[in-house]
């Protein structure tokens, strides 16, 4: 094989294979966390929060301002972190995909050595999300919202052990 | 005139000086012993002169103290064209690219704009199943009307307070940092 056919058939085997590993990637979760800082210092709203403005309008603080967005591609049973303001994260596991309603264990960790403040197994509706709240930053109040959604429906139920 | 039997190309070779010595000095040695061949070798020499001469009378006629000055005066009386200029230029990038120039680039160029465009449709492609894919937008798309969620566990190190939003039901679980702090 010459050097000509080298220059056409490396690049068309590596497009080969990444359209396989692309496609391979359908059965996954997407996890999007966004964290907003609450506090009562002014009347801002952050334009970018204007998707979840009547959301947060629920919480009675008067500014709203994004402070971090996060958006992770995970397979079941794997687990993903996000870190958050003030040396916290958020540990996220998609656990299963039944009747539009996707399971997840979410831990929220704080502390130099990490520990657990919060532990929840929980399922939402698929594109649905989740608040946590109410750890304090910089004179204000953490609003995290953590949104899933299944790109495909798994061809069976996808239960992990615990 | 006798007839000769040497090849008519000896003189020329000879008289141009195109054989190495042991050839000339014998072919020499044949022409002077045969007259045809030196009455040939005579007559060649005699037109060359006549030829140089001729050649010399008319270039000594000829003016060159204005030849550049009249091509440029040319030049610059011809009327550029700008497509001519555009081509000239064209002309003079290819063959100064032309060396370089390899099918490699193209060619992983091509490959990497395939990959693109196949995991861009493989992420739009709706599913056998019917699920509805989610646009990789900036902003979510919110399908699901009612959030609310099913906690099977929970537990925590703090005070913790479940409640739904009320725009979307969204579950809030409020991890409180300050016991007894007033409700958000």
């Amino acid at each position: 094989m010459n050097m000509r056919h080298l220059s056409f058939s490396v690049p068309a085997t590596l497009v080969f294979f990444l359209c396989i590993a692309s496609v391979a990637l359908g059965d996954m979760v997407h996890i999007r966390v966004e964290t907003v800082l609450a506090t009562d210092a002014s009347q801002e709203f952050d334009n970018r929060l204007t998707g979840m403005r009547s959301q947060l309008l629920a919480f009675r603080y008067s500014a709203y301002r994004l402070v971090q967005e996060e958006r992770r591609k995970v397979e079941f049973g794997k687990q993903v972190n996000f870190s958050l303001p003030g040396g916290r994260f958020l540990q996220v596991v998609p656990k299963e995909y039944v009747n539009e309603q996707i399971a997840l264990h979410v831990m929220l960790m704080e502390g130099a050595s990490p520990s657990p403040l919060m532990s929840t197994l929980l399922s939402i509706p698929n594109r649905g999300m989740l608040f946590v709240g109410g750890r304090k930053h910089q004179g204000g109040t953490l609003i995290i919202r953590i949104g899933a959604a299944a790109d495909t429906l798994p061809p069976t139920i996808i239960k992990t052990e615990e | 005139m006798a007839s000769c039997s040497h090849p008519s190309q000896l003189i020329s070779l000879v008289y141009d000086n195109e054989l190495d010595e042991a050839r000339r000095d014998e072919a020499t040695s044949q022409i002077a012993d045969c007259p045809e061949c030196t009455h040939r070798l005579q007559r060649l020499e005699r037109t060359h002169e006549t030829l140089s001469q001729t050649l010399d009378e008319e270039v000594a006629r000829v003016d060159f103290s204005d030849f550049w000055p009249r091509i440029e005066q040319g030049i610059a009386a011809q009327p550029a064209s700008l497509t001519s200029q555009w081509a000239s230029r064209f002309r003079l990038w290819r063959m100064q690219w032309h060396a370089p120039f390899s099918w490699h680039v193209p060619a992983w160029a091509t490959a990497v704009g395939l990959f693109l465009f196949t995991a861009a449709v493989s992420t739009q492609l709706p599913t056998s199943r019917g699920a509805v894919q989610i646009p990789a937008t900036k902003k979510p798309v919110r399908v699901a009307l009612n959030n609310q969620a099913q906690i099977e566990s929970l537990s925590a190190t703090s005070t913790v307070l479940v409640w739904n939003e009320p725009t979307s039901n969204a579950t809030v679980i409020w991890v409180d940092e300050i016991l007894g702090e007033e409700l958000p």
